[in-house]
């Protein structure tokens, strides 16, 4: 699985490409900080809402990995199931900056 | 400041070099006196000891025959003297006369005489006067002897005795003259040894000397040498170091001018893609003619600027060493079509032909990067069509070199442009260098593209150059390394489709590169292919009776040619019995009415594999041979199936992504954020179409469909498209049960957008009603 597709970016009108990754920078270290919050009180269905909300960004952007383990924070979330969530936390903490890099360097 | 550098640090390695041969020469120079010195020391005692034995030689030589003439001289007055005696005594019966002792006496003076010439000089002159005397006295006194009267043989033969007893003692005294002589040889013989012992010991000790000197001014030299080298070592270290500062910083400022570049390039791109963005969409409201000229000039110098920042991105990027190349497969031919799709119009405008021709060799698949690749050809292709008013630009990749899955590929782009001055072919791969500055300066361009170009070529591991004539036109060329990769390949890849083998086809093209791809590509697909240039040919052809399924006609054959043909055609058969299918640009001159009713199909120019399959299937899938269809349209989906739309979607980026992609197929969007303003906005208006995210905070799109397809009356009732990345069977048939029309899946991509408004709306003209089916189009 790719860090970045860039096939999923080039698809995407070039004029908003900025904007979109600008906008990316500014909401997912909130995003981030909200899933860590939640994984460490244990609100399962609040973290799983907040992974879903970054999926999305991830998703359209083409960040395949980030995108992937928001898909399975959100699933473990909604089944209440902590197994690994921590991990995965760090994980997509620790894929952020090379993922944004990865953009801001196209 | 790396010159500079440079020429200091020169100046120390001349000097240690200097130095180092100054010292070096200094050695040889104290070995080679030396040894010289002695040398002729040696020389000369040698030449010295040589004359001494030499002499010792000649004082032996005289004192041997001075022995023999003494011994001869002696033995001979021995002789005489005991004649005498003999005769003294019996005067009567001594066998001795006085005859005898005058032959005697005779014979001692020739030995006498011989002893005298061989008497040394400055031996004994007193002796050898004396000697003289008396030897003549005895022989004067034998002759007298042997002249006189018997009587006076007595007194005569005494007198002789007496004389002959007074010289004993010099004939005794010449019997030593040999032995001085000796003694002279022997002292010479002594002297030459001495000498010799004296010359070994001085050469001893000269060599002793040379020992000495030779270890001090070894040990001097070295310790020199040692010193040079630690000064100058010293030296280059320091220089080195500096070299290395100034390097690091040298470095450092192109890295920062690089990382300057590019991120100004890319704090000017987002604000200039919101005035491109923002122009665009202005564009599509009503203006005067007068304010539509002037918002096109802000969007094409909008483009423009984009491009010369896109440029200077790239540019900065490689001088960075911040640019990588992908090795990914992809398709060649695929990605030459695409560039001659995207350049096709700017090539309209000038009436020009684009075609393109992949020797049947080359892989279908190559592993590279595309996205790079097709960057430097746009470039190129984008120039020639720049710098060319009239005629054609070709694009030849030929198998330069092939090593198993290896390949090496030449590009060449043709052109019948102006041409490039000789001297300027040299630096046209230049940064900030153009062929004709004169020239550019009417077209646009930053001089970075060829450069970008060239950069990219060579991390591609190939090179480029051009060749040119003014007047005539000309050719780049280029070469890069690369591999056969595996590939998904689409149908129109495939060789031998079972519905075109055996179909007879006739092209009728007079540009031999189109006619060269043409033949490939229906030859590749199993067909029987024949090509002629011109109408009359094909005429000959179809006079004789040569069958055809179809004929592909290239619409700029001169005149009125095409149309002809196809008359001619339709004269002997029909549409069914014969395809015919106009390969035409959009603006194509012939009146569309009489393509319609001569030809089946229109096959738009650029000519792509895609293109012409698509063509040849419809012909040959329709038995009824219907009209030929219109060209296709240049409008956008929003203009030519106007709809309100809305979308449902709290993501901000997904918003602007959706947004910006519904934009560019001309329409204009309102954004709800969750499902209760979906149904706000509903209430408020109706729309024909609502995009709609599952996932959302107050009310998700499941639910907020479920109240629009309860609470709302039939005619207000949208098209609902879900939008989701969940792509899971589950959540397809949750948003159809849900009364959900169709489904997408993220990320949402132009092509799905664009498909499902198709799906959805063209097929149902009423859009209020509920579509009786639904469909899923995965995007990724």
């Amino acid at each position: 699985m790719k860090l970045l597709a860039l096939e999923t970016l080039q698809s995407l009108p070039s004029v908003i490409l900025p904007r979109l990754i600008k906008m990316f920078s500014d909401t997912t270290p909130a995003l981030l900080d909200e899933i860590r919050t939640h994984t460490q009180q244990g609100n399962w269905l609040d973290m799983a809402k907040a992974a879903h909300k970054l999926k999305g960004s991830c998703v359209s952007l083409g960040a395949e990995q980030m995108a992937d383990i928001c898909k399975d924070l959100q699933h473990k979330g909604e089944a209440n199931d902590p197994t690994g969530v921590e991990g995965q936390v760090e994980a997509l903490a620790a894929l952020y900056p090379l993922t944004l890099n990865a953009m801001q360097s196209l | 400041m790396i010159r500079l550098i440079r020429h200091n640090i020169s100046l120390p390695y001349i000097l240690d070099g200097l130095v180092l041969a100054l010292l070096a020469g200094l050695l040889t120079a104290l070995i080679w006196f030396n040894l010289s010195g002695v040398s002729s020391q040696v020389t000369g005692n040698m030449e010295g000891s040589t004359l001494q034995i030499q002499r010792t030689q000649h004082l032996f030589a005289q004192q041997q025959e001075l022995d023999a003439k003494i011994t001869a001289q002696h033995e001979v007055f021995d002789q005489l003297l005991g004649g005498l005696d003999n005769l003294a005594s019996q005067p009567d019966t001594s066998l001795f006369s006085p005859r005898k002792i005058h032959i005697l006496g005779n014979t001692l003076a020739v030995k006498a005489e011989l002893l005298l010439q061989s008497w040394p000089e400055e031996l004994s002159p007193v002796l050898k006067q004396a000697y003289r005397h008396a030897v003549a006295d005895v022989s004067q006194q034998s002759s007298a002897l042997a002249t006189s009267p018997v009587v006076e043989w007595g007194s005569k033969v005494k007198l002789l005795h007496q004389t002959l007893q007074q010289i004993h003692p010099q004939i005794m005294q010449v019997d030593m003259l040999d032995d001085h002589l000796g003694k002279q040889a022997r002292d010479a013989l002594h002297a030459t040894t001495q000498t010799n012992q004296q010359n070994i010991r001085d050469i001893q000790t000269s060599l002793d000397k040379l020992k000495q000197g030779m270890l001090w001014g070894t040990l001097a030299i070295i310790l020199a040498m040692l010193l040079s080298r630690l000064y100058f070592s010293r030296r280059f270290q320091h220089m080195t170091q500096n070299a290395r500062r100034a390097q690091a910083i040298a470095e450092e400022a192109v890295k920062t001018k690089a990382r300057f570049l590019a991120t100004m390039s890319h704090e000017i791109r987002t604000p200039m893609n919101g005035v491109i963005g923002m122009t665009r969409l202005l564009m599509n409201t009503p203006m005067s003619k007068k304010q539509s000229e002037f918002v096109e000039s802000i969007h094409l110098s909008g483009e423009h600027l984009l491009t010369v920042i896109n440029d200077v991105l790239d540019f900065s990027k490689i001088e960075a060493g911040k640019l990588d190349l992908k090795r990914e497969p992809f398709d060649l031919r695929a990605c030459i079509e695409e560039i001659l799709n995207l350049l096709h119009a700017k090539a309209l405008e000038k009436n020009l032909e684009l075609a393109y021709t992949v020797g049947p060799s080359i892989p279908v698949f190559i592993e590279g990067d595309m996205v790079r690749l097709r960057q430097i050809l746009t470039n190129l292709v984008g120039n020639a069509i720049k710098f060319t008013d009239s005629g054609e630009i070709t694009i030849f990749v030929l198998p330069r070199s092939r090593k198993g899955d290896d390949y090496e590929l030449e590009f060449q782009i043709n052109d019948t442009g102006p041409g490039i001055p000789a001297d300027r072919l040299d630096s046209i791969f230049e940064q900030f260098s153009r062929a004709d500055d004169k020239l550019v300066r009417q077209r646009e361009g930053t001089g970075l593209g060829l450069a970008i170009s060239r950069h990219l070529i060579d991390m591609m591991g190939g090179r480029i150059w051009v060749e040119s004539t003014v007047g005539v036109g000309s050719r780049f060329h280029f070469t890069i390394r690369t591999r056969k990769a595996k590939g998904q390949l689409k149908p129109f890849l495939h060789n031998n489709i079972p519905a075109i083998i055996g179909k007879r086809i006739l092209i009728v093209e007079n540009n031999p590169a189109s006619c060269q791809a043409l033949q490939d590509f229906c030859r590749g697909w199993g067909a029987v292919a024949d090509a002629v240039p011109t109408a009359a040919d094909a005429v000959s052809l179809l006079a004789v009776g040569k069958p055809y399924d179809i004929a592909l006609i290239e619409t700029n054959l001169p005149g009125d040619s095409p149309l002809e043909l196809s008359r001619y055609i339709r004269s002997r058969y029909s549409k069914q019995e014969l395809s015919l299918i106009l390969i035409a640009p959009p603006n194509d001159r012939h009146p569309k009415e009489v393509v319609r009713e001569l030809f089946n199909q229109y096959l738009t120019k650029p000519l792509t594999r895609s293109r012409l399959f698509d063509s040849l299937m419809t012909v040959l899938g329709e038995a009824s041979l219907l009209p030929a269809k219109a060209p296709p349209s240049t409008l956008k989906l929003g203009e030519r199936l106007p709809l309100t739309i809305l979308l449902a979607e709290d993501n901000p980026i997904n918003q602007i992504v959706a947004t910006a992609i519904l934009a560019e197929l001309a329409y204009q969007v309102d954004v709800a954020e969750n499902g209760v303003q979906a149904l706000t906005a509903l209430q408020r208006q109706p729309y024909d179409v609502i995009f709609m995210d599952m996932q959302m905070p107050e009310m998700n799109g499941l639910e907020a469909t479920r109240r629009i397809r309860a609470d709302f009356p039939p005619e207000r009732q949208p098209v609902i498209i879900a939008m989701t990345a969940n792509a899971m069977e589950g959540d397809r048939q949750e948003c159809l049960d849900a009364g959900m029309n169709d489904y997408i899946s993220k990320p949402v991509l132009p092509e799905a957008v664009e498909a499902a408004l198709q799906r959805c709306c063209q097929h149902n003209p009423n859009k209020h009603n509920k579509p009786e089916y639904a469909h899923e189009t995965v995007s990724a």
